[in-house]
C-alpha cells in the first residue's frame, strides 16, 4: 500500500510537465498568441481586448497559474470555433474515445495472445508461419487502409455493420477492429517470443519432468511467467490506440477526441487542442499507473522487495 | 555384458533400468550431432550409477533420453530403455508423463532456475502429488511438510507459502529433492545435483541422496563432471566422451585401476587431500566439436599415449580387467594391465 | 561478401529488399513510367474501373490512378529520406553530446527523449503540426522531430560503451580533439543500430505521414500523395471502390518492405533492443 501511494504522488510532476508543455502550446506558435485566439480579419481593437480579458499581457508564469488554477476547477476556457465551454464538448468525446480503445484493446488482447501462444507452442509449423505473417501485414497495414476495407466489406458488401457514426455495439465492431488490428499483431509477436523465451527455462523441464500435463505447464508455469513482457507491450499500445483513435474517427466519422483534435487542429482552434491533448496526455500517465500496479501482483519478486 | 558376473552387485540380475543401444541425435544446420551414440547402462535396484563426463559429452542428454525429454531438434534415434519391463523409448507423450515424477524423478543443475519463480514453493511441490496420487489441496499439504522435514527444512509449514527467490541456493536443492522424492521413485535421475552449490553444501546434498538409496532403496543416476563425487557415491561409473561411453564398470576397479588414457588423466586431475596439486592436472586440449569428430576414437586428439591407428578407427567397448573399456591400448594389451601412460 | 550471403539467407531481409528496390524503381523512373501526368483531370473518364487504357481505373476527377500511385512512390520515398535525414542527424548529434558530455546535460535530454518516445509518433507529429502548422513541410518536420529521440538513445548508448574504451584514451592522449575521437570511433561503432533504425523510420514515416496527409494535415489535397487519395476515396466507397484499393496496396507493401528489411537487418546484424 505504501508502494501504491509513493507511485501515486510520483505522478504529480508528471501531470504538470504535461500541463506546462499544454501550456505553451499556444506560446510556441509564431506569432502573437492573442491574434492567434481572436482568429482572423479581427481588429486591432479587439485582439487588445481578448490579451487584457485572457491575461496575455502579463508574464507567463502568472499566465501559466492562473491557466492552471481554472483547469484545476474544469474550467478549459472556451472554444473559438463553437464559442461554447469546452470542458462539456471534450468530456462527452473523452467517454466515446475511451469506449473505442478499450474495445480495440480487448480485441487485440484477446486475439493477439491466443494467437501468440499458439505459434509459441508449435514453433516452425504453420500455423506459427501464418500466425508471424499475418502479424507483419498487421503492423504494415495503415488504419485508414483497413478502415475502409472493412466498411467497404462489412458495410457495403455484407451489410453486417454500420459504417459510420455511433450507437449500440454494433457501431464499435468495425471501428473496434480497425484500432486493434496494429496492436493484435503487435501483442501477439510479443506473446510468441515472450513464450517462447520461457519455455528454454529450466523450471519448464524439471515441471515436464515431474509429469506435469503440457496444458497446465503452459497456463500456469509458462504463461504466468511470459505476462510482464506482455503486459508492458500491452500498455505501450493502449497508449498507441490513443494514437490510432485520430485516423479511426475519422475513417469511421465517429465523434471521439481524436476527431476533435483534428478538426481542431485544421480550424486553429487551440483552447481545444490543448484539452484534447491534454485528456490524452492524463489517459497515457493512467493507465502507465495501472500497469505498475499490475506488475506487483503479478511478480512476487517486485511485490516483496517493496 | 558378459563380464558381469566378475564384478561386484553392479548390473544385478534385476536391473531397475537398463539402456541397450540408446542413440539420441541433433539435427542442425550444419548436419546431425551425435549427442549420445549407442549407449548401453544398467541400474540395479538400490544401485548408485554416476555418468562422468565434460560439458557435451552427453551425460545429460542420455538422462533426458530416459524421461522422453529430448527437445527439438534432438531426437531418439534407436535403441531401448527398458524400465520395469517396458520400453520407455516407445511409450507415447501420455504414458511417459504417468511415468514422470511418479516411478521417475529428475532433479537438476541448477536450483535456482528449476523451479519456477512466480509459484509458491508448496504450489510447485504439490504438483506430482496432485497429478499423480489425485492428492486434494490439503493432503497435498500436509505431504509437503512432510517431505521438506525429511529433506531436513526446518519449518516447512512457512517455507511452502514461500517463493523460490526466499530461499538460499541449498536449501531449493533440497525443496528440488523433496519434489523428486514426493511419490517414492523407483528411479531418480540427479544431473549435476551438487554443481551450483557451495562446496560444505555439495556434501550435505550428496549425503543426502546417499540417505535415500540406503533407506528407502531408491536406484539413483547420478550425473557429474566432477569424478571426486564419482569416487564418493556412485556404485558403478560410465565415463563418457563426446557421446560414447568410453569406460564402464565398477566405481573402485575404474578408479583404482583406470585402463583408459582419458579415465586416468580424470583420476589425475581429481584434488585430493594428500595431493595439494588440485586442479593443476587438467587434461590439455579441448573437447573436439560434436559435428566434427575424427574417424577414429574421439580422444585421441588430445591423447598422450595416442596411438597412429586411434585417429583412424574407432576401438570397441571390450571387458578389461573386470571392467569395460573403449581404447585401443587395452585391446593391444590383451586386457592383461593397465594401460598407464609411458 | 559474407554480409550478402547472409542476406540472400534471410528471407524476410530479402523480400523487404526487392519491394524496396521495386518501389524506388518506380520512384526514380517516375515520369517514365507514369503514362499520363498525375495532376492531368480528364472530366470525359471520371470514376472509370481498371481497363488497358487505364490500369487502376480513374479517380472522381477522370485523374490516372495508376500514374498518381507511381508518382505517389517518389513522393513517399523522398519524404521518408528527409524525415531520416532531419531526425537521424539530429537524433545522433543528441546522442553524442548527452553520451560524451554525460553529466545533468545527459540526464535532461534523455528524459526529454524517453518523455518523447513514451508518446506515439503520431500524436507527437499532430503537436508538432499544430505548433509549426499544416502542410506536408510542417508534417515532414514534426514527423522527423518525432523520430529523433530512437536514434538519439541508440548512439548515446554506443557512446557510452565506446568511451570506456582504451583506445579512445590512447586517442586522447595523441592529443586528437574530442569530436574527431567520436565521429572516428562511435559511428562505425553504432552503424549496424543505426541502420536497422533507419530502415524502421523510413518505413513508419510513409505511414504517419500518409496518415497526416489522410487527415488532411499533411500533403494539400489534389496533389499525388498516398494519404491525400485514399482520403478522397472515402466519399466514392460506394460507387467506386476501386480508388481506394491501389493507393492502400501501395502504402501497406512499401511500409511492409521496410518494416521486413529492418526485421532481417536486426536479426542479421543480431542488434539487440531494450
Amino acid at each position: 500500500m505504501n508502494y501504491l501511494a509513493k507511485r501515486l504522488l510520483s505522478v504529480i510532476p508528471v501531470l504538470l510537465l504535461a500541463s506546462v508543455v499544454v501550456f505553451m502550446i499556444i506560446h510556441l506558435i509564431p506569432g502573437d498568441p492573442a491574434e492567434l485566439l481572436a482568429g482572423p480579419g479581427v481588429p486591432d481593437s479587439e485582439i487588445q481586448m481578448i490579451r487584457e480579458n485572457m491575461g496575455l499581457d502579463k508574464s507567463l508564469p502568472e499566465q501559466y497559474l492562473v491557466w492552471l488554477s481554472k483547469l484545476v476547477r474544469g474550467d478549459f476556457g472556451e472554444s473559438l470555433v463553437y464559442g461554447q465551454p469546452i470542458m462539456p464538448l471534450v468530456m462527452k468525446r473523452f467517454y466515446n474515445t475511451f469506449l473505442l480503445t478499450l474495445a480495440g484493446i480487448i480485441f487485440s488482447v484477446a486475439l493477439g495472445i491466443p494467437l501468440g501462444m499458439a505459434a509459441a507452442i508449435k514453433q516452425n509449423s504453420l500455423l506459427d508461419v501464418l500466425v508471424m505473417g499475418v502479424s507483419i501485414l498487421g503492423i504494415s497495414m495503415p488504419i485508414f487502409w483497413s478502415g475502409l476495407l472493412l466498411i467497404l466489406l462489412f458495410s457495403v458488401e455484407l451489410e453486417i455493420f454500420p459504417a459510420t457514426g455511433i450507437g449500440g455495439f454494433s457501431h464499435l465492431v468495425l471501428p473496434a477492429v480497425a484500432i486493434g488490428a496494429n496492436s493484435m499483431a503487435i501483442i501477439a509477436r510479443m506473446t510468441r517470443s515472450s513464450m517462447l523465451e520461457v519455455l528454454r527455462q529450466d523450471y519448464i523441464l524439471s515441471a515436464e519432468a515431474r509429469g506435469v500435463p503440457t496444458f497446465v505447464i503452459i497456463i500456469k508455469h509458462a504463461f504466468k511467467n511470459a505476462l510482464i513482457p506482455i503486459i508492458t507491450i500491452i500498455a505501450i499500445q493502449f497508449g498507441y490506440l490513443l494514437g490510432g483513435a485520430v485516423i479511426t474517427e475519422t475513417v469511421f466519422v465517429y465523434p471521439g477526441l481524436g476527431r476533435l483534435l483534428v478538426d481542431a487542429i485544421s480550424r486553429r482552434d487551440y483552447p481545444v487542442v490543448q484539452a484534447c491533448i491534454l485528456l490524452i496526455a492524463v489517459m497515457f500517465i493512467l493507465i502507465n499507473i495501472i500497469v505498475d500496479i499490475l506488475y506487483t501482483y503479478i511478480d512476487p519478486k517486485i511485490r516483496y522487495a517493496k | 555384458m558378459s563380464d558381469k558376473n566378475k564384478t561386484r552387485p553392479v548390473a544385478g540380475d534385476d536391473p531397475v533400468l537398463s539402456i541397450d543401444g540408446l542413440s539420441t541425435y541433433f539435427d542442425t544446420d550444419d548436419g546431425i550431432i551425435k549427442a549420445v551414440d549407442d549407449v548401453s547402462l544398467s541400474v540395479g535396484r538400490g544401485e548408485i550409477l554416476g555418468i562422468v563426463g565434460e560439458s557435451g559429452s552427453g551425460k545429460s542428454v542420455t538422462a533426458l533420453s530416459i524421461l522422453q525429454l529430448i527437445r527439438r531438434p534432438g531426437r531418439i534415434v534407436k535403441g531401448r530403455i527398458l524400465f520395469c519391463g517396458r520400453d520407455l523409448a516407445r511409450l507415447d507423450q501420455r504414458e511417459m508423463r504417468s511415468i514422470r515424477g511418479d516411478k521417475i524423478a529428475m532433479i537438476f543443475q541448477d536450483p535456482s532456475t528449476s523451479l519456477n519463480p512466480s509459484l509458491t514453493i508448496g504450489a510447485q511441490m504439490s504438483e506430482s502429488l496432485k497429478y499423480h496420487r489425485g492428492l486434494k489441496k490439503e493432503e497435498a499439504r500436509g505431504k509437503c511438510e512432510e517431505l521438506l522435514e525429511m529433506v531436513h527444512i526446518p519449518y516447512p509449514g512457512e517455507r511452502l507459502r514461500q517463493y523460490p527467490h526466499q530461499l538460499s541456493g541449498g536449501m531449493r536443492q533440497r525443496v528440488m529433492i523433496a519434489i523428486a522424492l514426493s511419490c517414492n521413485p523407483e528411479l531418480l535421475i540427479a544431473d549435476e545435483p551438487t554443481t551450483a552449490l557451495d562446496v560444505t553444501i555439495q556434501s550435505q546434498i550428496l549425503d543426502l541422496i546417499r540417505e535415500l538409496r540406503d533407506k528407502y532403496g531408491t536406484s539413483i543416476v547420478l550425473i557429474t563432471h566432477d569424478i571426486g563425487v564419482i569416487a564418493e557415491t556412485a556404485d558403478k561409473v560410465a565415463v563418457m566422451y563426446c557421446g560414447k561411453i568410453m569406460a564402464y564398470g565398477d566405481t573402485r576397479i575404474l578408479l583404482t585401476r583406470p585402463v583408459h588414457p582419458y579415465l586416468s588423466a580424470l583420476v589425475e586431475a581429481m584434488p585430493r587431500l594428500d595431493n595439494d596439486q588440485g586442479l593443476l592436472n587438467a587434461i590439455p586440449g579441448i573437447v573436439p566439436n560434436l559435428n566434427n569428430l575424427p574417424l577414429g576414437c574421439p580422444f585421441s586428439p588430445r591423447c598422450a599415449s595416442a596411438l597412429p591407428r586411434c585417429s583412424r578407427e574407432m576401438p570397441d567397448l571390450i571387458p578389461v580387467n573386470g571392467s569395460l573399456t573403449r581404447c585401443w591400448l587395452a585391446s593391444s594389451q590383451d586386457g592383461d594391465g593397465p594401460g598407464d601412460e609411458p | 561478401m559474407d554480409f550478402l550471403k547472409a542476406l540472400k539467407r534471410n528471407k524476410l531481409a530479402m523480400i523487404g529488399a526487392i519491394v524496396i528496390s521495386i518501389f524506388t524503381v518506380m520512384a526514380l523512373g517516375a515520369p517514365l513510367i507514369a503514362g499520363h501526368d498525375p495532376t492531368d483531370q480528364n472530366l470525359e473518364h471520371v470514376l472509370q474501373v481498371p481497363d488497358q487504357h487505364f490500369v487502376f481505373g480513374t479517380d472522381e476527377l477522370g485523374r490516372d490512378i495508376f500514374s498518381r500511385v507511381i508518382w505517389g512512390a517518389r513522393n513517399s520515398l523522398i519524404v521518408g529520406l528527409l524525415v531520416v535525414l532531419l531526425g537521424g542527424s539530429l537524433g545522433v548529434f543528441i546522442g553524442i553530446v548527452s553520451g560524451y558530455y554525460g553529466g545533468p546535460l545527459d540526464t535532461v535530454l534523455m528524459r526529454i527523449m524517453d518523455a518523447m518516445m513514451s508518446f506515439p509518433t503520431i500524436l507527437l507529429s499532430l503537436l508538432i503540426v499544430t505548433i509549426i502548422g499544416i502542410g506536408l513541410e510542417g508534417a515532414i518536420i514534426a514527423v522527423g522531430l518525432a523520430s529523433v529521440p530512437r536514434f538519439a538513445r541508440i548512439t548515446r548508448g554506443s557512446v557510452l560503451s565506446v568511451k570506456e574504451k582504451e583506445y579512445i584514451e590512447a586517442a586522447r592522449v595523441l592529443g586528437q580533439n574530442n569530436f574527431k575521437i567520436l565521429l572516428k570511433h562511435v559511428l562505425p561503432n553504432c552503424l549496424a543500430p543505426i541502420i536497422v533504425q533507419t530502415t524502421l523510420t523510413i518505413g513508419n514515416s510513409i505511414l504517419v505521414i500518409s496518415s497526416l496527409g489522410f487527415l488532411g494535415l499533411g500533403a494539400k489535397p489534389g496533389e499525388p500523395e498516398w494519404g491525400v487519395m485514399l482520403s478522397n476515396a472515402r466519399s466514392f466507397l460506394r460507387s467506386a471502390p476501386h480508388i481506394a484499393m491501389f493507393p492502400g496496396l501501395a502504402i501497406a507493401l512499401t511500409v511492409l518492405g521496410f518494416n521486413m528489411l529492418g526485421d532481417g537487418l536486426r536479426d542479421l546484424f543480431d542488434v539487440r533492443q531494450k
